[in-house]
């Protein structure tokens, strides 16, 4: 297997564990769902800050350079 | 007349309602869900400049808040729309793309500002405990590693990055369009919570 795929197959695998905890947090809520745990992390200033900096970042990083 | 004429007409400051004291506090006899859920601020105060004339009560005050809501949601979506059509003709490291970017974290920072402005968030429903978030924290933790590890290691095309894959996802105008929109709705997400 190429480093190419095998990057690939990992990226993958991250995507399909987001969404197997979203699901897992859906259907029996002993979890938190993403939204859920971005609400919690940007409820402190600190963290608010961090996840507006975050923001703000990755729409520079994504759409302007 | 409508309730919101009738309110203007209204002297200021007016007499204190029954269901806030004359610091502004709410005293908990606000009985609709949303003015609940704007004052539940565990009676602290909120920044007069944030608040409706004290003549404006009960179902009154809910429209004028909700109308407001509503007028305010409906310009940051037309604003946004415009800002996601400009962008997805632009390109990266140009300043149309810069222009277009920075407009939108501009708008962002003046809504976080506003909201800060009026006083601390009520919550909407009680926080999941750090626990329950745990599992989003390692998954998060794992991405960082393995995105750094990528970029370390190079040649990219052999280890491509997620800055990759979403480059090559906006490739096209529409879909340049469309990763904007929703980076923008995130955004207006964020400001919301």
């Amino acid at each position: 297997m190429s480093d190419r795929l095998a990057t690939i197959v990992v990226w993958i695998a991250l995507a399909l564990i987001a969404v197997g905890l979203e699901a897992v947090a859906l259907a029996t809520r002993r979890l938190a769902g993403f939204g859920a745990a971005l609400s919690r992390l940007a409820r402190p200033p600190a963290g608010r800050l961090v996840v507006a900096l975050g923001w703000m970042w990755l729409g520079w990083h994504v759409f302007a350079r | 007349m409508t309730v919101r004429g009738m309110a203007a007409m209204s002297p200021s400051p007016g007499p204190v309602p029954p269901s806030r004291s004359a610091a502004g506090v709410a005293t908990g006899q606000d009985h609709h869900p949303l003015l609940r859920h704007r004052n539940g601020n565990g009676g602290m105060r909120r920044n007069p400049r944030c608040s409706l004339p004290a003549a404006a009560t009960g179902a009154a005050r809910w429209e004028i808040e909700h109308n407001a809501r509503v007028r305010r949601r409906l310009g940051l979506v037309g604003l946004g729309g415009a800002l996601a059509v400009a962008a997805s003709f632009t390109t990266p490291f140009t300043t149309g793309a810069e222009i277009a970017t920075a407009l939108a974290i501009g708008v962002f920072l003046a809504a976080e500002l506003a909201a800060a402005r009026c006083g601390p968030r009520a919550p909407r429903e009680a926080p999941p405990p750090w626990r329950a978030g745990a599992a989003w924290g390692a998954l998060a933790g794992t991405v960082l590693a393995f995105e750094l590890w990528n970029y370390f290691a190079g040649p990219r095309s052999a280890h491509p990055t997620l800055s990759y894959f979403v480059s090559a996802a906006a490739g096209q105008p529409w879909s340049r369009g469309l990763l904007f929109a929703a980076w923008l709705a995130l955004g207006g997400w964020l400001v919301s919570r």
